[in-house]
């Protein structure tokens, strides 16, 4: 369904992304991982148009995927970016009403209904002013915001960062949720343990934006150097 | 007396207000700070003059409409190339707008002022609890407020307004949400248009005068209350506003008759200070992160 | 790799000889034309004194200031009070309060008053400092353009000490092409060198990244009060020259009309380099005397009503903000001509990074 091909990218005279290739199946959740600073986060940005490809192609359906930031939404492709973003002097209805900014009214309107029995905390706090939410709160609030605008593609950038150990388990069922009912997700997580237990296939990704493991990932989750090198450091960080 | 003084300063300081949002929701959205803003003032004036002969209502409507159309020209034309040029760049080019706007002006009109007939119901005093008001003052009063309150609607209880607010926070996230960045800006420029053509109405009726130079006095108060106030949030360029028309008003009444004319010395020294030990203004945009 | 003191002559001297050769060049072609043109001349190079004070202060740091206009403006009155002749001034300043008496009686030569100009700007500048040089951007804009206004103000309306808005005369016609050209080049060598100094490479350093220079224990803030004093001081001068070419003015000469020439010479030359800034100015005034010309109708034959000549230039500020933000130089110096390079460009900025 979406396909990266060679893709470069950067910023700047900072090239941080060099050929990296991979691509997302209809209906899979992939995990993406790797240490800070391999390019995970600018390939999500490159998806999502806020990082201009320099070379390469992004294919989303059959067609290349071309456009400014505007246009990712309108082709069902919803990004949740790193500190979530939410607009924090907006309620709480405010930001999902602009997660429907692509929608009719009438459907804008079911989607959000449909959220809110999703996360009833965001029912309960519908009229107050989204900053006064907490992280995890509004972690779940950026999450709702992307899906009320029903995309194809749920793109999601560290979730789960700086979020007590009991939300992030909630998160992740969440996301388990989600691709259960059809959605297809591209996730980028430091909680690599937890990525590699609900991802149907995943890639890690060295700097540059080397992938150097594609595959199934509970085979990953076997793989006794990568257990070394990440999963034990995962792990850690997870506790901590 | 207390009460004449209180008018004054309400009418002055909601003048100020309606200029000061208008910079305010243009650098919020954009960060442009518009030194092209009392070109519209200026733009207006024309209007004023060259509507004058009109019945009142077609003359109010057709200054705005006029305003309103040349805030969106400049968008289009000036500040649309540049939307991701840095603040700084955003600031000289409307400077180059303005000197372009006036020199325009001034191509067309000459440079001596032109005289506006006064409207005799403006121009009369009014008796309001025993004091003596003018007439102007009090309409000016009751104009800015309305206005305050539509523009609280709009951007409250509309999706414009919500996109808007949300722009003004977070450009990008709203660009990647799907709101159009063409039609945000545009519906901006538009606002100011409409709360400088109301202010200009106001501020000329009173002068009675108009001239290509007579929007720079205006605009270099309302960029001082902008500041004054931070200019990051509309609640505080207003404020910003409110408190420099009392603080002009304040510097009138106190200062003795020889220093009178150096009130805006005063006023714009005090921009330094503000400045200098608050670089955020006065009401800074609160950060919340959790 | 190549030669160190080949590649010292071409970053560190070259630039520098090669501007003071064109303002020479520049000089000489005036010399032997008629008086308007050498007006115009004493005129455009005037402007590239006050834009080089310009560029030591925005175009070194990176702050743009709207407010140096006040330091032509205290520069030109103060070089007035110290060269109309004292009997004239008697006459022209009945009012005169007395703790300011002095000025009445007090004469110097017109350099000396020059030089007496430029302390006096670099005073108020330094007395400003503690509130203008902690900012940046656009803080600094609106606070330097605060700057501009008061100090327009105060000249306005204190009209026992500066007539106000009635014009300030009596000040001696002397400012010849020669002393023109004079001031032009020692200013462009002094900021020159500054520019090259550890003050003007640190301040390049923090242009490029203000937050990484103070992390890295660059003093900021004090290199910027040095080079916030020095361009008050060279505008200062620039400004007495001016009150001895035009020789009746007044305080409407020094507001936002002059400031906005000055800022659109900068950036349509190139904020970046002195070069950008000489250029800029040189460029600007030959194209604002022949729009000047058009619009009189000497040129085409038809005129033009006033204000079309700064339409022109400000459409051509918002052509070079759009399509070429750098200016016309683009950040760069003047290069050496092509027979003794190997490798061109840059070279500035290693300079400074290394620095």
């Amino acid at each position: 369904m979406l396909e990266i091909r060679n893709l470069c990218a950067g910023y700047g005279s900072i090239e941080v992304l060099r050929d990296t290739s991979l691509t997302v199946g209809a209906g899979e959740l992939v995990g993406l991982v790797g240490h800070n600073g391999a390019g995970k986060s600018t390939t999500l940005k490159a998806i999502a148009g806020v990082v201009p490809v320099r070379s390469g192609t992004i294919s989303w359906l059959d067609g290349p995927l071309t456009g400014g930031a505007a246009t990712r939404i309108r082709h069902g492709i919803a990004y949740v970016p790193e500190d979530r973003r939410i607009f924090t002097q907006l309620t709480v209805a405010e930001n999902l009403s602009l997660g429907a900014t692509v929608r009719t009214a009438t459907d804008g309107a079911a989607a959000i209904e449909r959220e809110l029995e999703r996360f009833p905390v965001l029912r309960k706090y519908y009229r107050r002013r989204s900053g006064d939410l907490s992280g995890g709160e509004q972690q779940m609030l950026a999450i709702a915001r992307a899906l009320v605008s029903d995309p194809r593609l749920l793109v999601l950038d560290e979730p789960t960062l700086g979020l007590a150990p009991i939300i992030v388990d909630d998160l992740f069922r969440t996301i388990t949720t989600l691709r259960d009912e059809g959605t297809t997700i591209l996730l980028v997580e430091q909680n690599v343990a937890k990525t590699l237990q609900v991802a149907d296939r995943a890639y890690v990704m060295e700097p540059g934006g080397r992938i150097t493991f594609e595959g199934a990932a509970s085979e990953l989750a076997a793989n006794e150097t990568f257990r070394a090198d990440y999963l034990h450091r995962g792990s850690r960080e997870a506790r901590a | 007396m207390i009460l004449e003084y209180v008018i004054g300063a309400l009418s002055g300081g909601g003048v100020y207000a309606l200029l000061t949002i208008g910079l305010a929701l243009l650098f919020s959205v954009m960060g442009l700070m518009n030194f092209a803003y009392g070109e519209l003032l200026m733009a207006g004036g024309f209007a004023i003059y060259l509507l004058r002969d009109l019945p009142w209502p077609l003359m109010v409507l057709g200054t705005i409409a006029a305003v309103v159309v040349v805030s969106l020209i400049i968008e289009r034309l000036a500040f649309r190339p540049l939307r991701d040029a840095d603040a700084m760049t955003l600031l000289i080019a409307s400077f180059a707008v303005s000197m372009l706007l006036q020199n325009s002006a001034r191509m067309a009109a000459g440079p001596t002022a032109l005289g506006i007939e006064p409207y005799d119901a403006l121009q009369r005093n009014a008796d309001l609890l025993g004091a003596s008001v003018p007439v102007i003052d009090l309409v000016a009063i009751g104009v800015t407020s309305a206005l305050l309150v539509a523009l609280l609607m709009l951007l409250t209880r509309t999706q414009l307004g919500t996109q808007l607010r949300a722009a003004a926070e977070d450009f990008e996230m709203a660009n990647l949400l799907g709101v159009r960045a063409n039609r945000v800006i545009a519906a901006a420029f538009a606002i100011t248009g409409v709360l400088g053509g109301v202010a200009a109405l106001i501020l000329i009726l009173r002068q009675g005068t108009v001239s290509v130079t007579i929007g720079q006095m205006p605009l270099l108060i309302a960029f001082v209350g902008a500041v004054v106030g931070g200019m990051g949030s509309l609640a505080g360029a207003a404020l910003g506003g409110f408190l420099l028309g009392a603080v002009t008003g304040l510097l009138d009444a106190v200062l003795p008759g020889e220093l009178q004319p150096f009130r805006d010395a005063f006023v714009f020294g005090l921009v330094v200070l503000v400045l200098a030990t608050r670089p955020q203004g006065l009401i800074p945009v609160r950060e919340v992160r959790v | 790799m190549p030669a160190i003191d080949l590649s010292r002559w071409r970053t560190g001297l070259w630039p520098v000889v090669a501007l003071v050769a064109v303002l020479l060049l520049v000089g000489a072609a005036l010399g032997g034309s008629d008086a308007v043109m050498q007006r115009v001349g004493i005129n455009a190079l005037i402007f590239v004194v006050l834009v080089v004070g310009l560029w030591s202060f925005s175009g070194v740091s990176g702050v743009v200031s709207f407010g140096h206009l006040a330091f032509a403006a205290l520069g030109a009155y103060t070089c007035a009070f110290l060269t109309i002749p004292p009997a004239t001034k008697q006459g022209l300043f009945p009012d005169m309060p007395g703790f300011l008496d002095f000025l009445l009686t007090v004469h110097t030569g017109f350099w000396p008053a020059v030089l007496i100009a430029a302390g006096v700007s670099a005073a108020f500048a330094l007395l400003l400092s503690p509130a203008i040089v902690r900012l940046s951007g656009v803080q600094a804009g609106i606070a330097t353009l605060a700057v501009l206004v008061t100090v327009y103000t105060v000249l306005l309306n204190w009209d026992e000490v500066t007539r106000g808005s009635s014009t300030m005369i009596g000040v001696p016609a002397d400012f010849t092409l020669g002393r023109a050209i004079a001031m032009a080049v020692v200013v462009v060598v002094i900021a020159w060198f500054f520019s090259r100094s550890r003050v003007g490479l640190r301040l390049k350093a923090a242009r490029a990244d203000e937050v990484a220079a103070r992390s890295i224990g660059l003093h900021v803030v004090r290199d910027r009060t040095v080079a916030w004093v020095l361009s008050a001081a060279i505008v200062g001068a620039g400004g007495a020259g001016y009150s001895h070419f035009i020789t009746t003015f007044a305080p409407n000469q020094f507001y936002l009309a002059a400031t906005f020439t000055t800022l659109a010479m900068l950036v349509i030359g190139g904020m970046r380099s002195l070069t950008g800034a000489v250029l800029g100015t040189l460029v600007y005034s030959a194209l604002a005397e022949i729009l000047r010309r058009v619009q009189s109708g000497q040129i085409g034959g038809v005129e033009l009503p006033g204000g079309a000549a700064e339409v022109v230039l400000a459409i051509l500020l918002l052509v070079i903000l759009v399509k070429r933000p750098g200016g016309l130089t683009n950040g760069r110096e003047l290069p050496v001509p092509r027979w003794p390079m190997r490798r061109g460009g840059g070279a500035e900025e290693h300079e400074a990074s290394r620095a």
